[in-house]
């Protein structure tokens, strides 16, 4: 059975189709590459199914659950989470506040607990603070625990975007274009960093318009054009693909 | 069914009705173009019918002479608006203009209370025949207020579609930063907007006292009402705002007639609150 | 230094101590001890307003409306069904919290930010309209009066010394309680929602639910602080609705300072000793107070509190290395209080 996989998925915005009738499968375990040129509706699809938007037609289901049209923090409870194409942080608050504040699934502490600060309560912060250490230290953030998030780097900015997701203890994480605006080593360490998510257990689906960066790490490849799939398999497949070549790659070479 | 009753409670409504497109296109206008609620409109308003009493009582200017005066004055004083209440809080959060809007409209009533009293004060209207018409009583100086109303919305409605001013107000209000890297002045456009709205409400202030006396405290309830006018038809949507300002002042006086005029008051509330249940972005907004 | 773990300490304890003291030399009169107990009123109005603007980054024009409605209602049982003021004070702020849970869910579904302001406004208006016009059950524009003070053990707490020292206890009970709010699971999902929510709902934050249920919270808090209003001051009227309220719940915030504790508090004070210092003034009095608060805005537009605890920090030393901006984002406490 797939984790994630969408049937006849459809969105039309005034007529016109951004996403069209796309059938995807992520299994346990995949690093799914999502890719395709600008505009070609990768971002649309993953809103889709996220939450951030409804589908005019066709179904979402994950963990054999059908999931279309539930709320996004509905769906983060059951541990599909996913970052944006421009980085979303809380930026005015400490790198320990961010993750800390983004471990609202993971928090135990009650209310009553946090109103007379019980010993209980104090072991679960405790907990928490560990817990956010782990975490920065995974993304390489320790040293800057204590630093205002907008004043990181973009590089950093992605980093402590993953941790946040990270911190809701997530099944699966969708990514939405991580490389952008990042330098060649910021991108590699990035995608160093998804592979270690990934060896940590946590299935991926990776929005990617740069084929290059992602065919090192993906398991698998859906590629869209126009809001329809045009190709699927493995990087291999798909380098070789004669559609894939004259749509995308092809377009690339000849520009 | 009286007829003369429904037909006299139609003409009623759109008198209301008409004060509140005028006043509530200037509210929404601001609103749609800067993203800043100007609680002072209400003022404005207020300011522009006591200096009516002013000029044509105290100064012995005729009606029409004095409300030219009035209205350019008020709009001129638009500028000034923008410039110490609404521009030096732009970059601050949106509640801090809010507040400065406060400050003004608190210095704005309690001045005038200071200056005319808290006395009603009328004014003398330029004409003031009555008419029948059916079986429905008009005065002339009504009759003006329709007149002056219509023609205010579509030099209004001109000047937001068909000049460059109107194009360069709407690209700002859609996207400031946009607007900017295009060209536009945007400080322009936002002086540009509170004269046209400061000169609206001044209008509108110019006009109830055709239909009612000129008292420092009429400023707040039509705010009010404006504020339902605007969340009704959408916020910062001016056409919408005009639509709805005619049907809500003609519904309120049928309201007021036929069911209770106890609640004629709340009246205004209870559309924006079923609006709200069932299209909270407003009849005419987008979402 | 414990001072740089609780960054509210600074000011918070030289304000109690000025606060408990005040009556023994400055306020010695009955009529200035009434001045203490709306500077407190105020202030639990205030912090009740800034939890919608501080911690949910939002605005309720509508806030007086709760604020009024609370009073109505421990009035109304009191002299109606004779009940304790004692059970007045419970059950203002849960029928006005009630009510704030119903419009909020009618107004934050789809609005937020100045949309919202228009919305609360609008229903503060028709709540306003209500009490004017109900006279059988609201009293009409005369209000209701006679509201009998509360008593503890036979004792009628009717001095306003009494009460001073009694809403004082409360409100230091509310400073408690919001601090505590701000870093409990509930209070750091409000915040992820203020900054950023997008983020939030993806990280699993339900957003609206989050928000209905703290804008509820913040109307239970003010329709308390208007039962406390109305067994002190013992009449309720439209006003107490109205948008002159709301207005003064606003300077007081912005006057203090959104997004923290005491600014709410120090902005009570100063509106209430400012404005009866101008009173002097007579019918020039409002007119002047619109000029010092727009003086105000324009040189002070973070508020008084912020201020001034940028030069306590100086005087201090314990500034942060992230500044001003840092601190506004950080809570009381997670800095490190207790991780350390």
């Amino acid at each position: 059975m797939a984790l994630l996989e969408t049937k006849g998925l459809t969105k039309l915005f005034g007529g016109l189709s951004a996403v069209d009738r796309l059938h995807l499968r992520v299994e346990q375990g995949d690093i799914m590459g999502l890719i395709g040129p600008n505009g070609s509706g990768k971002t649309t699809a993953l809103n889709l199914i996220t939450g951030f938007l409804k589908p005019t037609e066709g179904s979402v289901t994950y963990e054999g659950q059908d999931v279309t049209g539930l709320e996004p923090h509905e769906l983060a409870r059951k541990g599909l989470v996913r970052t944006f194409q421009i980085t979303t942080l809380f930026e005015n608050l400490t790198v320990r506040d961010n993750i800390l504040h983004g471990s609202h699934l993971a928090n135990p502490t009650t209310l009553m607990g946090a109103l007379v600060r019980s010993g209980r309560y104090r072991r679960q912060r405790a907990d928490m603070e560990a817990r956010a250490r782990e975490l920065l230290a995974l993304v390489g953030l320790e040293q800057r625990i204590d630093s205002v998030a907008r004043d990181l780097s973009a590089g950093e900015h992605r980093y402590l975007e993953i941790a946040i997701a990270l911190a809701a203890n997530p099944r699966m994480v969708l990514l939405d274009e991580p490389a952008t605006g990042l330098n060649p080593e910021e991108a590699a360490y990035l995608m160093d960093l998804i592979r270690t998510l990934s060896r940590e257990g946590v299935t991926i689906l990776l929005v990617e318009h740069n084929m290059r960066l992602i065919t090192n790490i993906c398991t698998r490849i859906t590629v869209l054009n126009f809001g329809a799939k045009i190709a699927e398999g493995t990087p291999g497949e798909i380098v070789d693909d004669e559609a894939v070549v004259t749509a995308y790659l092809g377009r690339r070479r000849g520009a | 069914m009286n007829w003369d009753i429904l037909g006299q409670q139609i003409w009623n409504g759109l008198l209301n009705g008409s004060i509140y497109v005028i006043f509530a296109a200037g509210l929404s206008l601001v609103f749609g173009v800067m993203r800043v609620i100007n609680m002072a409109h209400g003022e404005l308003t207020m300011l522009g019918a006591m200096l009516l009493f002013t000029v044509t009582s105290v100064m012995g200017l005729s009606y029409f002479a004095g409300a030219a005066l009035v209205v350019v004055m008020m709009a001129l004083a638009g500028f000034l608006v923008n410039r110490v209440t609404v521009r030096p809080f732009l970059g601050h959060s949106e509640l801090v203009v809010i507040l400065s809007t406060v400050a003004l409209s608190f210095i704005l009533l309690n001045g005038s209370l200071v200056v005319w009293g808290s006395t009603p004060k009328g004014v003398d209207k330029p004409f003031n025949e009555v008419l029948q018409v059916g079986g429905v009583y008009m005065t002339t100086a009504q009759i003006l207020l329709v007149g002056v109303c219509f023609t205010a919305v579509l030099a209004l409605y001109l000047v937001l579609t068909r000049t460059k001013l109107g194009k360069m107000t709407r690209a700002t209000g859609q996207n400031l930063l946009g607007a900017r890297l295009i060209g536009i002045n945007t400080t322009a456009v936002y002086d540009a907007t509170l004269i046209i709205a400061s000169g609206l409400a001044a209008l509108a202030g110019v006009l109830i006292v055709l239909i009612s006396a000129a008292s420092p405290n009429l400023g707040q309830p039509l705010l009010i009402t404006g504020f339902a006018v605007v969340i009704v038809a959408g916020m910062g949507n001016v056409g919408g705002a005009v639509a709805v300002g005619l049907f809500l002042g003609l519904t309120e006086a049928l309201f007021g007639q036929y069911v209770s005029t106890f609640y004629r008051q709340g009246y205004l509330y209870v559309v924006m609150i079923i609006v709200l249940l069932l299209r909270p972005q407003g009849l005419f907004g987008r979402r | 230094m414990r001072l740089r773990n609780r960054p509210g300490l600074w000011f918070g304890a030289p304000a109690l101590a000025v606060a408990a003291t005040a009556p023994l030399f400055l306020f010695t009169n009955s009529y200035n001890r009434g001045l203490l107990v709306l500077i407190v009123i105020y202030a639990m109005a205030g912090l009740s307003l800034d939890y919608i603007m501080g911690e949910m980054g939002q605005f309720s024009f509508g806030h007086a409306a709760f604020w009024g409605f609370g009073a109505y209602v421990s009035a109304k049982l009191a002299l109606d069904l004779g009940v304790s003021p004692w059970i007045g004070f419970l059950a203002a702020p849960v029928a006005a919290g009630l009510v704030g849970l119903l419009i909020g869910y009618i107004a934050l579904r789809r609005t937020r930010g100045l949309e919202l302001a228009i919305v609360t406004l609008g229903f503060g208006v028709l709540a306003w309209t209500v009490a004017l016009r109900w006279r059988p059950v609201t009293g009409g524009p005369a209000g209701l009066r006679q509201v009998p003070p509360p008593s503890l053990l036979g004792w009628e707490i009717r001095s306003e010394l009494a009460y001073y020292y009694f809403a004082l206890l409360l409100l230091l009970g509310v400073v408690f309680i919001l601090t505590r709010l701000r870093e409990s699971r509930f209070g750091r999902a409000v915040r992820s929602i203020h900054e950023n929510e997008d983020l939030a709902s993806s990280i699993g934050v339900p957003a609206t639910r989050s928000y209905v249920f703290a804008f509820s919270f913040a109307c239970a808090l003010v329709g308390f602080s208007g039962a406390l209003y109305a067994h002190h001051f013992r009449f309720v009227n439209p006003n107490l609705l109205g948008l002159q309220y709301m207005f003064i719940f606003l300077i007081v915030v912005l006057l203090g300072g959104t997004g923290t504790v005491w600014g709410p508090v120090l902005g009570a004070a100063i509106f209430v000793l400012v404005s009866e210092w101008l009173r002097a003034l007579q019918e020039y009095r409002f007119l002047i107070f619109g000029v010092v608060l727009l003086m105000v805005v324009l040189f002070m537009p973070n508020g008084v509190f912020p201020a001034l605890r940028r030069v306590a920090r100086r005087v201090t030393g314990s500034g942060r290395s992230g500044g001003e901006e840092a601190a506004r984002g950080a809570y009381p406490g997670s800095g490190g209080s207790e991780a350390g």
